[in-house]
């Protein structure tokens, strides 16, 4: 049975807010999901999720397949007399997007949006600058501290409030960053039969602000082998040439040498590349050295890491864009790889 | 004069339902408009919408070759009546495809005064042989570097992304077709709404309040209503419409600046409010103290917003249309002018709408007579 | 040399500024009124021809622009110059060192003031008009304030086939209305072509041409800057590649039916037709639509290169692909 990318859930997970720290309720929807195929399973003090089979069998190398649970947004700081709110980033967002961008704020998800004062009334000399966050206020209605507070908290998350949907051919949705890597494990899982080999998945937290989550896990497992489902950049915009698209739409899967936070395991990632090309499914290899997975953490507990990126555009942003052939791609080659452990050392090389 | 007029009340859905089965109240219709097309130049969308809605609850229905759309409410009884005009523009700021770029990419260029400052990363759609839906594109961050985050891009560096493969994309859109910002509406606190649009589909709901509030109700006056277009490409739609209905008088409604961090707070009028009626050299005072009356006699809130020259509204262009028209104008508070975060109250629409409707019934043919001033002879009015 | 080719250049060497556009009024009344069956001029000088159509045809108005930018006398100095002030889009740095024309004939060289470290021509307080006299009364023998004058340059045809000349703006789009008047079945829509005068200074021939002829559909026939001189990513208006229908410019949004009627001419004259969006010209269908809004207009542009300078550069075919299509909608279709 192959593998098959559930597109409904893959939307449900990627509407679900979830922002660092703020991961329950993506969490619960994929606990409920996996329940069936559990062997062992637990919750860590950060939150992660963790499953794992025949972790302390000593039948071979453990490997854990780890994806983040977690996505970029916003966090209220504070309630201005007025009752707009103040915020700021979690994780890494271009701030040019955030101005009249629409919100679903608070574990209620109500409207909002982030006021900007009117061009018009602008100074002529900054009207072609990006406004800071600190200036910027998110605008829910309210006509003053009190109605605000009756809804909203500080500390209460934000999150862009875009729909996923298609996008012509493509597939649009917040939080594609890591959904999609979740997806992609849970569809190898559910088309695998029951793990024989040590194996153990995590759904890590707080990925975006610092890899918290993976350090934990990776602390308390000990893995010999982690593979990270990622998402990375590909900027195939007109007038991106060559290495600087780092990946492009449609060509399956990619595969990292390198990147801002470890060197990958070469001898894993052969494998990948190996399964791949013995099954005929398309990837490509990220044509850049940058951004940070939970990968590093990781290696800093001697595991060998090897990372696969669904190619993204527009990530961090509310409507990052994917090709969902890539992400189908992607779960096969995750479900061959796995299939085919375990893996001689002949072909490690 | 209270029981001559009586009091104007505010309908509310279940009334209107039952009583002569139109659909729509005034915030109902104002969600339909702000998901209907109608960048400026392409209002038809949004006309056929309210030639449909306002075609219930008015006498006549006219329009012109530029897309300007009016009913007619006549005046009771055979005597000449005056011709009165509530205006209300009808387009909205969005953009228009000026290139088809292999990939699935579109460049465009704005129709309007769009901020490009609340574009990026913006969901659009476009109205091809079908609407297409996109996405404004944006570089990721190991393309830019510190200083070039600070700065917005100019909107010939931006792209579209439709996700559609080219030959796709060559069949459903062309340069030349039009689209606009695919952002709400979103029911904030408070009776508050949040969307792209609201500049000035928020003024055409009043007037659609002003109208539902009318019926059953007899004028002295023969009173258009006026949903008119391309104002923000530079006013062009009311000076045809003034030049063809030549009213003695006519109120213009738009959105103005309500008042929020950022904005200088003597420019600004609060949101909840009430209207905001503009006072200033070219604005009529006669036609604002009838506008002032009839809020006090009503109880409407009602503030006041100075303007020493050109109001960069439809009132600008009116006045001078057709021979001299006393023109005043109520403005709707709204934040975040021209970008998709903008908001209203919509108490502050409904009141202009109740005022309006008061004020209708006012401007009667002795009231009209006294615009102008004749010194000598008896001929007839120009 | 084609027809369109000769008819160009001969319309490029007309002396015509904006309100002294005698010599080219006479001319196109020459060589237009056999085609029509109604002359007359209103008070700006404007030129009216109109065919009778069918009956029930479509009314139909072209305006067409035939002056061009120059420069017009403001005072004449004890030295026997003039000094002078534009009309319409004519810089100093183009106007600089060129000969001008007047409509009697006369020619004068444009010379500037200029100091040794100041290359550039200023503004116009910097030009005057040299005639080679010596003094005011000599001078005005000549030339009188409020005279005006054009660029004088004699049209070619390049290598390539296009002609260089100047002036195309106005010319090349009467150029083809006469070729389309000259071509057009009798009997089709009732039409009236104008010719209108002042419109280098801000269409204001347009207001008073659409207030006397009622039209259902209203066609401004002019120049469009093509691609390769503009900076934003805006048209994309190549020479030789059909004449241009203008969706939006800086004082139009081009009526839909306008639009389609101008696209089904062109695909039922089988000539290419170029899309501008975004073009930085001002089409005289916009203030036709600010005027009454009675009649959808739309607007038609030939490609020019170089507009506004002493050298714009126009292809024949392009203004035959223009008539053709122009052809079209005079005979009713």
């Amino acid at each position: 049975m192959t593998p098959r990318i559930d597109t409904e859930w893959l939307a449900e997970l990627c509407d679900l807010p979830g922002v660092s720290g703020d991961e329950g309720r993506v969490r619960d929807r994929v606990w409920e999901r996996v329940r069936p195929l559990a062997q062992e399973a637990w919750i860590d003090p950060l939150g992660s999720l963790v499953l794992t089979w025949n972790w302390r069998s000593g039948a071979g190398p453990r490997l854990v397949l780890a994806a983040h649970l977690d996505e970029v947004g916003l966090i209220v700081t504070g309630i201005t007399p007025e009752g707009l709110l103040c915020f700021e980033c979690v994780g890494g967002i271009d701030a040019r997007i955030l101005p009249g961008c629409p919100l679903r704020v608070g574990r209620r998800g109500i409207p909002g949006t982030v006021a900007l004062p009117p061009i018009h009334l602008t100074p002529h000399d900054r009207r072609d600058r990006a406004a800071d966050v600190e200036d910027l206020r998110i605008d829910i209605g309210a006509d003053g501290t009190e109605q605000a507070q009756r809804v909203v908290s500080p500390g209460d998350r934000a999150v862009f409030a875009s729909r996923a949907a298609p996008l012509g051919r493509l597939f649009k949705a917040k939080a594609l960053d890591d959904r999609a890597g979740v997806v992609a494990i849970v569809a190898a899982l559910e088309a695998l039969p029951r793990p024989q080999l040590p194996l153990a998945v995590a759904f890590t937290v707080q990925e975006e602000i610092g890899t918290r989550g993976a350090a934990a896990v990776a602390e308390s497992l000990g893995a010999d082998a982690a593979v990270i489902l990622e998402t990375t950049t590909a900027a195939d915009l007109p007038e991106v040439t060559g290495r600087r698209r780092v990946t492009r739409l449609g060509a399956g899967p990619a595969l990292t040498a390198q990147d801002a936070g470890m060197i990958a395991g070469r001898s894993w990632t052969a494998t990948l590349a190996r399964a791949a090309l013995e099954a005929g499914i398309p990837f490509q290899w990220k044509e850049a050295a940058a951004g940070g997975t939970d990968g590093a953490r990781f290696q800093g507990e001697a595991a060998e890491v090897a990372v696969v990126s669904l190619p993204c555009r527009y990530l961090h942003a509310p409507c990052s864009a994917m090709d969902p052939g890539d992400l189908d791609a992607e779960a096969r080659l995750l479900w061959v790889w796995l299939s085919r452990r375990p893996w001689k050392e002949a072909d490690r090389a | 004069m209270e029981e001559r007029r009586g009091c104007v009340r505010i309908p509310r859905h279940a009334e209107i339902g039952g009583e002569c089965g139109l659909a729509l109240d005034g915030r109902a219709l104002l969600r339909e408009l702000l998901t209907a097309g109608g960048p400026s130049g392409a209002e038809g969308a949004a006309t056929d919408l309210l030639r449909r809605e306002w075609g219930l609850l008015a006498d006549e229905v006219g329009g012109d070759a530029l897309g300007n759309l009016w009913v007619c409410r006549r005046a009771r009884g055979g005597r000449p009546a005056p011709t009165v005009a509530f205006a209300a523009h009808v387009d909205v700021i969005g953009l228009i495809v000026t290139r088809i770029l292999p990939g699935g990419f579109l460049r465009f260029a704005p129709v309007g005064g769009l901020d490009l400052r609340s574009l990026l990363s913006r969901e659009v759609v476009l109205f091809g042989r079908r609407p297409v839906p996109a996405v404004v594109a944006t570089l990721p961050p190991h393309l830019t570097t510190a200083e070039g985050r600070r700065r917005i891009p100019p909107v010939d560096e931006l792209v579209l992304d439709t996700g559609l493969p080219d030959d796709e994309l060559a069949g459903a859109v062309r340069p030349g077709d039009r689209g606009r910002l695919a952002v709400g509406p979103a029911d904030l606190l408070g009776g508050r709404l949040c969307g792209a649009g609201l500049d000035n589909r928020a003024g055409v709901a009043a007037l659609h309040e002003t109208l539902l509030a009318l019926r059953g109700h007899d004028l002295p006056c023969d009173l258009h209503v006026v949903a008119n277009v391309q104002e923000e490409v530079g006013l062009r739609g009311i000076g045809p419409v003034g030049r063809r209905l030549r009213p003695a008088a006519a109120v213009v409604v738009d959105v103005g600046f309500a008042a929020q961090p950022g904005a200088p707070a003597h420019l600004t009028a609060a949101a909840g409010g009430g209207p905001a009626l503009a006072v200033g050299p070219a604005l009529h005072e006669g036609l604002g103290a009838l506008l002032r009356g009839e809020a006090d006699r009503l109880g409407i809130p009602l503030q006041r917003e100075v303007v020493a020259g050109n109001s960069s509204t439809d009132a600008w262009a009116l006045q001078v249309a057709a021979g001299g028209v006393a023109v005043g104008l109520l403005s709707v508070p709204l934040r975040s002018m021209h970008t998709p975060g903008e908001t209203v109250d919509y108490a502050d629409v409904a009141h202009t709408g109740a005022l309006l409707a008061s004020a209708a019934q006012a401007m009667d043919p002795a009231w009209a007579g006294r615009l102008v001033t004749r010194l000598a002879g008896g001929g007839e009015e120009p | 040399m084609t027809p369109a080719a000769e008819l160009l250049c001969a319309l490029s060497d007309l002396i015509g500024p904006s309100g002294h556009e005698g010599p080219v009024r006479a001319r196109l009344r020459e060589w237009a009124a056999p085609f029509a069956d109604a002359v007359r001029e209103d008070a700006l000088g404007s030129l009216f021809l109109q065919r009778r159509g069918a009956p029930g045809a479509r009314r139909l108005l072209l305006l067409v622009p035939m002056d061009e930018p120059g420069l017009v006398v403001t005072h004449i100095d004890e030295r026997g110059r003039a000094a002078v002030a534009p009309l319409g889009p004519l810089s100093p740095a183009v106007a600089a060192g060129r000969r001008v024309r007047f409509g009697s004939g006369v020619a004068a060289a444009v010379g500037a003031r200029r100091s040794e470290e100041d290359r550039s021509p200023g503004g116009f307080d910097k030009l005057h008009l040299d005639l080679g006299l010596r003094s005011r009364d000599e001078a005005e023998g000549v030339v009188r304030v409020g005279d005006a004058a054009a660029l004088d340059v004699r049209a070619e045809i390049l290598p390539g086939g296009p002609v260089c000349g100047k002036a195309l703006g106005s010319r090349a789009a009467c150029a083809a209305a006469l070729l389309a008047l000259r071509g057009a079945a009798a009997g089709g829509a009732e039409a009236t072509v104008a010719f209108l005068a002042q419109s280098a200074v801000g269409h204001r021939g347009v207001r008073p041409a659409v207030a006397r002829v009622p039209a259902d559909l209203i066609v401004s026939v002019g120049a469009v800057a093509t691609s390769d001189a503009q900076k934003d990513a805006g048209a994309d208006v190549r020479l030789g590649a059909g004449p241009v229908v203008v969706v939006q410019d800086r004082g139009l949004i081009a009526s839909a039916p306008a639009v389609d009627a101008l696209a089904a001419a062109a695909a039922a004259a089988g000539v290419p037709l170029q899309v501008a969006v975004g073009d930085p010209g001002s089409a005289a269908a916009g203030p036709a639509l600010m005027a009454a809004a009675g009649a959808p207009a739309g607007a038609l542009g030939i490609p020019v290169r170089h507009l506004h300078t002493a050298a714009e550069v126009c292809h024949p075919a392009d203004v035959e692909a223009a008539a053709a299509l122009l052809m079209q909608l005079l005979a009713g279709g």
